[in-house]
């Protein structure tokens, strides 16, 4: 009986154990691959290489995310923490807690106001809510909130924001411009036909003088339409990638989810002069061959903005530790910054 | 002889009770608030692609079955059994996120969701312990169905 029972046991125990591998076999072949997607099918152009750094910030391992710069001084998030680290130019560094009225796992995203540096826009999308955060007193400023959801506010001016909100039909969001009454409470003062797909059409959306630039993670899309929303102009990435992740909708609608996990092309975009910077997670044919024998981590695509978005050529950084990728970068000028998971590095960019 | 059999049994019943109660408590608090554990699975990069809807029904239905094999005398001890097995898979599950997740998702709801994941190993183990505890005295210490069914009514 008990030699029964004990066979039984080590029967049931290594069903679970398999159960478990399993589970791991699914992560395995569903995580993001950490090398890039290797579509290919065009040809990078050296616009530079090995640029000069300029400095250093060593920190502690995680996850970063840059926020801007204001008054020389670089500003950095730790992603899902209140931390915001002030890195001065003199190498020191300063961590700044944001207020426990922000729930830090909701932080979706921090930007420097553009009508003031020392304050910053928080985007917290869960909570309805976006914050202004006084960074030299250490205080909230403002609080804007809204009853309906939003996603990727964008300042239009002191008072409002460019987002997209849900429209009429489940899952469509429509860029519209938001303004706030006096008890600074969102309506929708314009609503604009432009629309994306939830999760699918998911990308970076940014503001450029008069121009709306937003860019998909997952194809080769870049979608520019001014502040009065009149046009809407399409652009294309050199990547070669235009398909869509699968995503299942489930419950009547309730929860959409991927089928499997999403390979992002374009992970990170910036803005600055004339030019559209992009992060492209594709590989070009002669990425490995001619033109980088170093086999750098991190490409940056250049694009023209004043020449209908020409590719201009692509800035190859430095590896900086083997298998760590750049988390986010910002670019002010000549100043490239790019933010890695111990460091943030500031390079010098000529072209 | 027989005081020391009456405080063993005492235990046995204590253990057996809580455990009902864990696995009842699991159950429904799951139950009533199905959406969010579904949306939580759904955070978990291992259930990724899979139907996670169809896995959370899976899953509260084992702990319905799993409390009601506890509940009577005659499948008691496969009910021991199957709440070891269950701590088992939860606590390989919470390593494997620990170990190989690049985010922790959040855990689940209820008075449980106070506990970290770490926590929530430690508190696996123990009832792991309970479950296995009760199972190989079972057989000495009856657990008495009759007893505690009429103490529920």
């Amino acid at each position: 009986m008990k030699k029964k029972q004990s066979a039984f046991f080590i029967i049931a125990l290594l069903i679970s154990l398999i159960i478990l591998g399993l589970l791991y076999f699914n992560f395995k072949s569903n995580e993001i691959p950490s090398a890039y997607l290797k579509q290919g099918g065009f040809n990078r152009k050296v616009l530079g290489y090995s640029q000069h750094s300029l400095l250093k910030y060593e920190l502690i391992k995680g996850y970063y995310n840059i926020v801007g710069i204001s008054d020389k001084r670089i500003i950095i998030h730790e992603c899902y923490t209140a931390n915001l680290t002030i890195l001065d130019p003199n190498k020191t560094n300063t961590i700044i807690k944001l207020p426990s009225e922000i729930n830090p796992k909701n932080i979706f995203a921090i930007s420097i106001n553009p009508y003031n540096s020392s304050l910053l826009d928080i985007d917290c999308g869960n909570d309805g809510k976006i914050f202004t955060f006084d960074i030299n007193k250490g205080k909230l400023a403002d609080t804007y909130k809204f009853d309906f959801y939003f996603e990727k506010p964008v300042r239009a001016s002191k008072d409002s924001f460019y987002c997209f909100f849900m429209g009429k039909t489940e899952n469509i969001y429509n860029l519209g411009l938001v303004k706030f009454d006096a008890h600074k409470k969102a309506y929708i003062a314009k609503q604009s036909d432009i629309s994306k797909v939830s999760m699918t059409d998911d990308g970076i959306f940014q503001k450029n003088n008069n121009d709306l630039i937003y860019l998909n993670y997952y194809n080769n899309n870049i979608m520019v339409t001014d502040s009065s929303f009149a046009k809407e102009v399409s652009y294309k990435t050199i990547d070669t990638i235009t398909t869509r992740p699968k995503t299942v909708t489930l419950r009547n609608g309730t929860i959409t989810k991927f089928l499997s996990a999403p390979r992002p092309v374009n992970q990170l975009m910036q803005i600055s002069n004339e030019y559209l910077f992009v992060n492209s997670y594709v590989k070009a044919d002669n990425d490995d061959l001619d033109i980088n024998p170093k086999h750098p981590t991190d490409f940056i695509d250049v694009y023209d903005m004043k020449a209908n978005y020409s590719y201009k050529g692509t800035i190859y950084l430095d590896m900086i530790e083997k298998g760590d990728r750049m988390q986010s970068f910002f670019i002010q000028g000549n100043k490239l910054i790019a933010q890695y998971s111990n460091c943030t590095v500031v390079y010098e960019v000529n072209f | 002889m027989k005081l020391i059999s009456n405080y063993y049994k005492q235990i046995f019943n204590f253990l057996h009770y809580l455990l009902f109660a864990l696995f009842a408590y699991a159950s429904f608090s799951k139950l009533t608030d199905f959406d969010l554990f579904v949306n939580n699975l759904d955070k978990s990069p291992f259930f990724i692609g899979l139907n996670t809807a169809l896995l959370a029904g899976l899953l509260i239905c084992s702990e319905l079955i799993i409390m009601l094999f506890i509940f009577f005398e005659k499948t008691c001890r496969l009910g021991y059994f199957l709440s070891f097995l269950l701590f088992f898979l939860f606590t390989g599950y919470i390593f494997l996120i620990l170990k190989f997740s690049p985010y922790i998702p959040c855990s689940c709801g209820g008075l449980i969701d106070k506990l970290s994941w770490v926590q929530h190993i430690y508190f696996n183990i123990l009832f792991m312990l309970i479950s296995i505890f009760l199972f190989f005295w079972a057989d000495k210490l009856q657990c008495d169905g009759a007893t505690y069914n009429k103490e529920l009514a």
